[in-house]
C-alpha cells in the first residue's frame, strides 16, 4: 500500500512537470479577460455535453466549438494538446478494452477471445473523443485562468454552501495555499533527496521493503519541514490581521461584465444546438 | 602536493529538451590540491552549488571530465559510491536533513549506507560528532530537541562520519550568529590541519574568506573569473564589485587609505593585518 | 510624548506538556524586559540564537502574551486579546524565511492580503498596492510570480505587503538571515528610506553587526534579558561584553580596536570605513 503511494506521489511529480491542467498561459485575449466563474460553468456544460452527445454529428459540433475558443484563446495548439500526453496510456488502455470487449451482431474479426465488432469501434471513438475533448477542454480553462481566479470562482459558486455550515472560504483559501506551495515542496523534496545521496543513501535497490525503508530519510524532513512551513505561514497570515471571511473585502472582486453576457448566450446556442442534435440528426 | 580532484572543460546544461534550457556551468577548468583550504564564491545563481554537486557525482556534467584521484568518475566502471563516500557535501541548511530518533542513529546513516561494520560504524559516527564538539550528552536526545547551532553541527558530522578526503560545504554559516559561525569555522580549520581533509567552502562572507581560506575561486555566470591566492584576489575590488560581490572592510580600508597616497601594502586583508600595516604606515615619518 | 511602545517587567515562559496535559518543563524566553521606543526611530535588537529576541518580537505583534508584565504597543495592552487585530494594523511584522511569508501567487495579490483582511475597500486596496510596491522599488514585478523572485526581492514585497496596511512600525525578525549581501543590502536600504521619507518606527532583529551601525540606537539581548543598551556607538565600544554575548563588533571596528591596543590613540567609537579612515589621515598629518 505504502509503495503504491510513494509510486504515485512520484508519478504525480512527473507527471506535473509536464501536465498543462493547472498552468497558465499568460497572454491577452477575450478568453482570459473573460470571468472565471463564465469559463468555470461552461467547461462544466461542456464536458457534461461530450457525454450527452450519441452520433458523430455531435462530437463534431463539439470540436468546432472547442476549435473557434482555441483560436480566440490564442493559447497555441500544441500547449493545448501537450496535456493528453501524460494520460495516453489510460487512453489507450481503455479504447482496447472498448474494442475488444464490446459484444455486438456485426462481427468484423474473431480469433479465439478477441472479438471486434463494429459497435466495439464506435465505442470505442466515442470514449476516445470524450476523453480527449474532456482532458483538452479544462487544460483550456486553467491554461486562461489563473488559479487564484479559479479558487475566487469556486468560492463564489459554492457560497450557498455556507448556509449548511461548509466553510467554502477556507476551503478556497487553502486550496490557494496548495497552489502557491506545490513547486515549492517539489524542489524541496529533489533537495533533500539530493543531500541523503550524499550521504551513501540508495533510493534504487533492494526488494520492497527495503526501498519502503528508504524513503524514510526523505519523508521525515519533509513533513518536519511542511510542519514548519505551514507554522511560519499560519503566523505570518495572523499578523497580517487574517481572521477568516468575516468583514474581508476583495483586490480583484469578481464582476460580470458585457463580454461575460455574450458568452453565456454563446453557452446558450451550444446546448440549444447540442439538443437539436440528439434528436434530429440521425448520424 | 598531489591533485585530489580534478575538472576539465566541464559545462552544465539544465532542462535539456525543456524548451528553457540554461547554462550553470561553463567550461570550467580546476585544480584542487590535497589539504587545501578553497574559498568557492559567487553571487546567487553564479553556479556554484551546481559545481558543487557535480564534484560528488549528484549531478552528471553535460561535456567534459573530472578526475578523483586521477581517475575519471565517469569510466562506466567507476564506482559512484565510492565518490559520495571520499567526497563529502554538506547542503545550505544540513540540519533540514536530520530524520533519525537520536543524534548518534542520525550521524550513522552514512557509514551505515557504506556497508561498514557495525564496531566501525559506531567508531566513526562517534569520532565525527567529537570533531563538531558535541558533547556525550547529547547523543542519545533527538536531534529536533537540539539548538539551531547543535543540530546544524550534528548534520555536520553525519557527512563527517563518512570520512570523506574532500568536503564540500554550500555556506555552513548561514543564519547562525557570530560566535556559531565562529565555531563552524575553527572546525573546519581544525579538520584541515588535523585530518588533513581538504575543503571548499562556499561562502558569501569575505571576511571569512580572507581569514580561512588560502586559495579563492570567484565565480560568476557560470563561469570562473578570478581564481587565486585571498590577498591577490581581494586587490580587485572594482571587479568583484560589478559581480555582485565585495572585498573584505579590511582590505577596503586599506584601498581607500592607499588612494589617499599612503604607502601600505595591498596584501593586508585580515583586520589583523590591516592594523599592523597601518601602524607600520603610521609610525613611518 | 508618550512612547510607542512601552515594556514593564516583560517575562515569557513557555511550558512543554505531557500526554496527560501536565507541565514538565517550563523555559523562561524572555525573562524581565524593560524597553521604551519612541515613535519614529530605527531600533535594533541584537542577540545570539536562542536570546530570545524572536519571541520578544511576536510580542510586539501580539502573536504572543505576556506571561508576566505588561507591554504597550500605541498605547494598547497586548495581552487583552481584543486589541490584536488593532496592535497588528500598527505594528506589521516581517519574519525570516521569505518563501513562508508570501501567502499569494502574485505578487500585488499578496500586497494586498493585508488590506483585505483589514476590509478596505477595493479602490483604496489598488492604491496602496501601488503605493507600497513603488516605495520598496518593486511595482515593475507586481504580476510575476514570487516563485521567480530572489530572496531579498520577496522580503521587499513582504514589506511592501506590511506596509500595505499602513501601519505606524514594522518589525522585521532577522529579515536578512537568509539572504546574500546583495539582497541584505537591498533590505536594509529599503527599511533605512521607509525610516526617513515615510517616519515609520522600525525595529530590526538581527544578529548582523554591520546593519546595526545605521540605528538610533540598539538593545542587546542575552538569556532573555536585555544585557546592554545604547547608541551603536556606545554598544561597539564595549567589544569584549559583545563577545560575551556570543556577538562581535564591526571588522572596521577591530582594526580600530587593534590600533588602540598598540598605543595608537584613535576614537572608541569608529563604526565605519570613512571614520577610520579620516582619522587615520589626521593622525598621520598631525
Amino acid at each position: 500500500m505504502f509503495i503504491v503511494v510513494l509510486s504515485l506521489i512520484e508519478l504525480e511529480i512527473n507527471m506535473i512537470r509536464d501536465i498543462t491542467i493547472g498552468q497558465y498561459y499568460q497572454t491577452e485575449s477575450v478568453i482570459h479577460k473573460l470571468d472565471s466563474r463564465v469559463k468555470i460553468i461552461a467547461t462544466l456544460v461542456y464536458i457534461i455535453s461530450l457525454f450527452c452527445f450519441n452520433n458523430f454529428s455531435g462530437y463534431i459540433l463539439a470540436a468546432l466549438f472547442f476549435l473557434c475558443i482555441v483560436k480566440l484563446s490564442k493559447v497555441p495548439f500544441k500547449f493545448i494538446v501537450k496535456g493528453l500526453k501524460p494520460i495516453m496510456f489510460m487512453l489507450i488502455f481503455t479504447a482496447a478494452l472498448n474494442l475488444l470487449w464490446t459484444p455486438g451482431e456485426h462481427i468484423l474479426f474473431e480469433a479465439g477471445v478477441i472479438v471486434i465488432t463494429l459497435e466495439g469501434i464506435k465505442k470505442m471513438a466515442f470514449m476516445a473523443l470524450r476523453l480527449i475533448f474532456l482532458i483538452i477542454g479544462s487544460s483550456l480553462m486553467t491554461l486562461t485562468t489563473t488559479p487564484n481566479q479559479l479558487t475566487d470562482a469556486i468560492e463564489h459558486l459554492l457560497r450557498l454552501l455556507n448556509y449548511i455550515k461548509v466553510p467554502v472560504h477556507e476551503v478556497a483559501m487553502m486550496m490557494s495555499i496548495a497552489l502557491r506551495f506545490i513547486p515549492i515542496l517539489i524542489e524541496e523534496t529533489d533537495k533533500i533527496m539530493k543531500a541523503q545521496l550524499a550521504r551513501g543513501a540508495d533510493f534504487e535497490s533492494g526488494n520492497i521493503i527495503h526501498r519502503i525503508k528508504s524513503m524514510i530519510p526523505i519523508l521525515i524532513p519533509l513533513f518536519v519541514s511542511a510542519a514548519r512551513r505551514a507554522n511560519d505561514l499560519a503566523l505570518a497570515m495572523d499578523s497580517r490581521c487574517y481572521h477568516g471571511g468575516r468583514g474581508r473585502t476583495k483586490m480583484k472582486p469578481l464582476k460580470y461584465k458585457s463580454c461575460d453576457f455574450i458568452a453565456y448566450f454563446i453557452l446558450l446556442c451550444y446546448i440549444v444546438l447540442l439538443i437539436i442534435i440528439r434528436k434530429f440528426v440521425p448520424f | 602536493m598531489s591533485i585530489i580532484m580534478q575538472l576539465e572543460n566541464v559545462s552544465y546544461i539544465y532542462g535539456i529538451g525543456s524548451g528553457h534550457e540554461k547554462q550553470a556551468l561553463k567550461n570550467i577548468n580546476l585544480k584542487i590540491n590535497a589539504g587545501e583550504f578553497i574559498g568557492l564564491v559567487g553571487h546567487t545563481g553564479s553556479g556554484k552549488s551546481t559545481l558543487a554537486q557535480l564534484l560528488n557525482g549528484l549531478e552528471h556534467a553535460t561535456t567534459g571530465e573530472i578526475y578523483y584521484d586521477g581517475r575519471n568518475i565517469y569510466d562506466k566502471d567507476y564506482d559512484m559510491k565510492s565518490l559520495r563516500g571520499n567526497v563529502g557535501l554538506v547542503f545550505q541548511y544540513p540540519e533540514h536533513q536530520l530524520f533519525e530518533a537520536t543524534v548518534e542513529e542520525d550521524v550513522q546513516f552514512g557509514p551505515r549506507n557504506l556497508g561498514l561494520p557495525l564496531l566501525e560504524v559506531e567508531l566513526r559516527s562517534y569520532n565525527a560528532l567529537k570533531m563538531v564538539g558535541i558533547s556525550d550528552d547529547l547523543i542519545d536526545v533527538s536531534p529536533f530537541v537540539l539548538s539551531g547551532g547543535q543540530k546544524r553541527r550534528v548534520a555536520i558530522a553525519g557527512v563527517l562520519a563518512m570520512q570523506p578526503k574532500l568536503l564540500v560545504l554550500d555556506e555552513p554559516m548561514a543564519g547562525l550568529d557570530p560566535t556559531g559561525r565562529e565555531e563552524i569555522l575553527n572546525i573546519l580549520r581544525n579538520l584541515r590541519d588535523k585530518q588533513k581533509i581538504t575543503i571548499i567552502l562556499i561562502s558569501h562572507s569575505m571576511e571569512d574568506i580572507a581569514e580561512y581560506a588560502d586559495r579563492v575561486i570567484v565565480m560568476n555566470k557560470g563561469e570562473v573569473v578570478l581564481e587565486g591566492e585571498p590577498k591577490k584576489i581581494f586587490q580587485f575590488e572594482e571587479e568583484l564589485e560589478k559581480i555582485g560581490l565585495g572585498v573584505p572592510q579590511s582590505t577596503k580600508v586599506i584601498h581607500r587609505l592607499r588612494k589617499m597616497g599612503a604607502d601600505i601594502p595591498y596584501s593586508c586583508i585580515t583586520a589583523e593585518e590591516s592594523a599592523g600595516a597601518i601602524y607600520k604606515w603610521l609610525q613611518r615619518v | 510624548m508618550k512612547p510607542f511602545i512601552i515594556a514593564k517587567d516583560l517575562v515569557h515562559e513557555y511550558s512543554r506538556r505531557d500526554e496527560d496535559g501536565n507541565v514538565t518543563d517550563i523555559k523562561r524566553a524572555l525573562d524581565g524586559i524593560d524597553m521604551e521606543v519612541s515613535a519614529g526611530d530605527f531600533i535594533a535588537v541584537l542577540g545570539a540564537n536562542g536570546s530570545g529576541k524572536s519571541t520578544f518580537a511576536k510580542h510586539l505583534n501580539a502573536l504572543l502574551t505576556p506571561t508576566e508584565g505588561t507591554l504597550l504597543v500605541d498605547g494598547m495592552d497586548t495581552s487583552d486579546h481584543d486589541n490584536d487585530l488593532d496592535v497588528r494594523c500598527v505594528a506589521g511584522m516581517v519574519f525570516q524565511n521569505p518563501d513562508n511569508q508570501i501567502i499569494s501567487n502574485v505578487v500585488e495579490e499578496d500586497v494586498g492580503f493585508g488590506p483585505e483582511n483589514m476590509g478596505v475597500p477595493t479602490e483604496k486596496i489598488w492604491e496602496r498596492v501601488e503605493e507600497s510596491l513603488k516605495n520598496v522599488g518593486m511595482y515593475k514585478y507586481r504580476k510575476m510570480s514570487p516563485n521567480h523572485l530572489s530572496g531579498g526581492q520577496k522580503q521587499r514585497v513582504a514589506i511592501a505587503g506590511v506596509m500595505a496596511m499602513r501601519p505606524k512600525c514594522i518589525i522585521l525578525d532577522e529579515p536578512t538571515a537568509m539572504l546574500d549581501p546583495v539582497g541584505r543590502r537591498a533590505v536594509i536600504d529599503t527599511v533605512t528610506e521607509l525610516n526617513k521619507k515615510e517616519n515609520i518606527t522600525v525595529i530590526l532583529i538581527t544578529h548582523y553587526m554591520e546593519e546595526v551601525t545605521g540605528a538610533d540606537y540598539v538593545f542587546v539581548m542575552n538569556d532573555g534579558k536585555v544585557s546592554m543598551q545604547g547608541t551603536p556607538r556606545q554598544i561597539f565600544a564595549r567589544s569584549e561584553e559583545l563577545k560575551e554575548y556570543r556577538l562581535t563588533i564591526p571588522e572596521v571596528t577591530k582594526i580600530a580596536l587593534h590600533l588602540r591596543k598598540m598605543g595608537i590613540e584613535l576614537p572608541k567609537d569608529i563604526l565605519n570605513e570613512e571614520e577610520l579612515v579620516k582619522a587615520l589621515i589626521e593622525l598621520k598629518n598631525f
